[in-house]
């Protein structure tokens, strides 16, 4: 379970977030859904705790995030790979990193290729890879060490849509076995489809969280585009 | 905090994704094992000058004058090729291809009234190397005959051969030849400089910024491992390589002295015993990881790999004239300073003179000090905010 309260955070003059608070559970996905330069990213950033807040706290499972790395999976927007390395080895490195025994490693690797199809790219140099091959590869990096909590910062960008379904039932199906999955995104279908729990940011702000009927009640709308263009009217208009 | 372990896992992914970096290989092996071969052709060849300047056929032009008519026999017999010229001019030298030119000048009236001396003067039309080594060899040619001509003077006039020379001086060296070794010396230095500074500019640019740019660096973040343990295990990797390029370069360059097969390609005779090699790789050794540490800096705080390269040629190109330095009389306290101790001590243990043992300990001292300090500023720099951001 992911908990974050009142987080702030400024590069000089900019505040990029203020005051975001919101809650992701175990067994759910929650997203982070906001327009460019939302903040969603920054937010991201403090959770794993490589940036530090300017105000607010961050809990994973009822601890501070630094505590909790090897429970904390994070795919940020920075996507690289070792190129000269094969995918097997990324995997085992990342895995290395978080501290996992090599047998350990191994057996999360076979499940890894086994949840992401990727039988055929394990023992292959990355190099040349696409953009959907990256991305296995990205998210068997956070399987080979089998974290409780996941974080992904808008992973189905640049996917075509075979993969990017491939993905959701990825995401699906870590659900059903319990993992709590936060990640961000500003594609609406992606929440309609796919998601619990909703927190919508605009400017930094955290504008509201609910499940998408909860949003649709709220707004009055029957699509998430227009529940999220009336929610960042409404809040713009409050903090103006 | 650092982390054993994860430096240890560091250090092996480092150094087997750099292992398949073929080209950055390729290009750096082929560096490392040519300019051994480049700087022996060159030693060779600063050696041979002196030696060419005076075996050569030297031309001399002269203008006709009484006393240089007396002289010329004398020249010939020195194996002097003589041209009588009209003029002392710079197209005279090109159209004779003359090395030098000699003339009489005329006596005024403050010069000395007596027959027997005369002003002679010796012109060159150049700079070049080989015509200035000929001209000096001709003037100490002319000053010779002067000698015996006065000397025949004075034992015209009765004086005993013996007190026209109480003392014979005859200046003679166990050094190995002086014409080529000023070349070595520093041509050595400057080789190890490069191996040094700019074998691994790539790897320590590409282990930073390069992942930075890449977008690897940040995700490292997110694991267990500690930022230190991070930059500490590229610093190794970065220093290690270094350390072989010193030796390989210095293993190559001591080879090519060694066996006959090269002496022959590059003409090169001088050598240095595989002991003194040794010893000046172990003087270098401290400077590698100081490089190293210096390198990951740079490429830590700089904005992108362009700049951090940019930084760290500008870095090396500085420090190798620098290592020079040492070389001058006014600022030997320079001496204890890194870089500038290693070099005036491996100097001197290629000249076989006596290493100034303690101030080579201050160096080595001041050296693993320095690296220390660059090192916590480079953990500084990896604990900060700003390594994640490519501004």
């Amino acid at each position: 379970m992911i908990e974050v309260e009142t987080l702030s955070k400024s590069f000089g003059k900019i505040q990029a977030v203020k005051n975001v608070s919101f809650r992701a559970e175990d067994g759910q996905i929650t997203a982070l859904l906001g327009d460019n330069g939302a903040g969603k990213t920054t937010t991201i950033r403090m959770i794993a705790g490589v940036i530090r807040p300017l105000t607010g706290s961050v809990s994973i499972d009822g601890h501070a995030s630094h505590l909790m790395r090897r429970n904390l999976g994070i795919l940020s927007d920075a996507k690289g790979i070792y190129e000269r390395l094969t995918s097997r080895e990324n995997m085992s490195y990342y895995a290395s990193l978080m501290g996992i025994q090599k047998s350990e490693i191994e057996s999360n690797i076979d499940y890894a290729i086994r949840i992401l199809e990727m039988d055929d790219i394990i023992d292959r140099r990355t190099k040349g890879f696409s953009t959907g091959q990256k991305m296995k590869v990205l998210l068997g990096r956070l399987l080979s060490f089998k974290p409780k909590n996941l974080l992904l910062d808008e992973p189905t960008a640049g996917l075509d849509v075979m993969a990017t379904r491939r993905l959701r039932a990825v995401l699906r199906n870590l659900r059903e076995e319990g993992h709590c999955i936060l990640f961000s995104t500003h594609v609406m279908q992606e929440v309609e489809q796919l998601c619990d729990s909703v927190t919508i940011m605009h400017n930094g702000l955290s504008l509201v969280q609910g499940s998408v009927p909860e949003l649709y009640e709220k707004t009055g709308q029957s699509s998430m585009e227009e529940a999220f263009v009336r929610l960042v009217d409404q809040g713009g208009n409050r903090h103006a | 905090m650092l982390n054993a372990k994860f430096i240890w896992v560091n250090i092996q992914h480092e150094v087997r994704d750099f292992m398949r970096d073929r080209s950055t290989l390729r290009s750096m092996f082929s560096i490392l094992i040519l300019l051994p071969f480049l700087y022996s052709y060159i030693i060779a060849k600063a050696g041979s000058i002196g030696d060419e300047a005076r075996e050569k056929d030297k031309r001399i032009g002269y203008i006709e004058s009484v006393k240089i008519r007396e002289m010329l026999p004398f020249l010939k017999q020195q194996g002097l090729q003589l041209v009588s010229v009209k003029a002392i001019e710079k197209k005279v030298f090109e159209d004779e291809k003359l090395d030098a030119l000699i003339s009489e000048r005329r006596k005024d009236i403050l010069d000395s009234p007596d027959q027997f001396s005369a002003n002679i003067e010796l012109w060159t039309a150049s700079t070049e190397t080989k015509q200035m080594a000929s001209a000096h060899h001709v003037a100490k040619l002319i000053s010779g005959y002067g000698q015996i001509l006065s000397q025949k003077i004075l034992i015209l006039r009765g004086v005993s051969p013996q007190l026209m020379r109480p003392i014979d001086l005859e200046m003679k060296s166990l050094k190995v030849d002086d014409s080529s070794s000023f070349a070595t010396y520093e041509l050595l230095l400057s080789l190890f400089g490069m191996a040094l500074f700019f074998s691994t500019l790539h790897l320590a640019v590409d282990t930073t910024v390069g992942e930075r740019e890449r977008m690897i660096l940040e995700s490292l973040f997110y694991t267990e491992a500690p930022r230190s343990s991070l930059a500490i295990g590229k610093w190794i990797v970065v220093s290690l390589m270094i350390v072989f390029s010193v030796w390989l370069v210095g293993t190559v360059f001591w080879a090519l002295g060694e066996f006959s097969i090269f002496q022959k390609i590059l003409g090169r005779s001088q050598t240095f015993s595989y002991e003194s090699m040794a010893l000046g790789f172990l003087i270098f050794l401290p400077l590698c990881p100081m490089i190293a540490a210096m390198q990951i800096l740079i490429g830590s705080i700089s904005a992108s790999v362009k700049h951090a390269q940019t930084f760290n040629s500008i870095f090396g190109f500085m420090l190798l004239p620098l290592s020079l330095l040492s070389l001058v009389e006014e600022v030997k306290g320079l001496a204890y300073l890194p870089v500038f101790g290693q070099g005036l001590a491996f100097r001197s243990l290629l000249k076989a003179e006596e290493i100034d043992w303690r101030g080579l300990m201050v160096t080595e001292g001041t050296t693993i000090l320095l690296t220390a300090i660059i090192i916590a500023f480079v953990l500084r720099r990896f604990n900060q905010e700003k390594i994640i951001y490519s501004l």
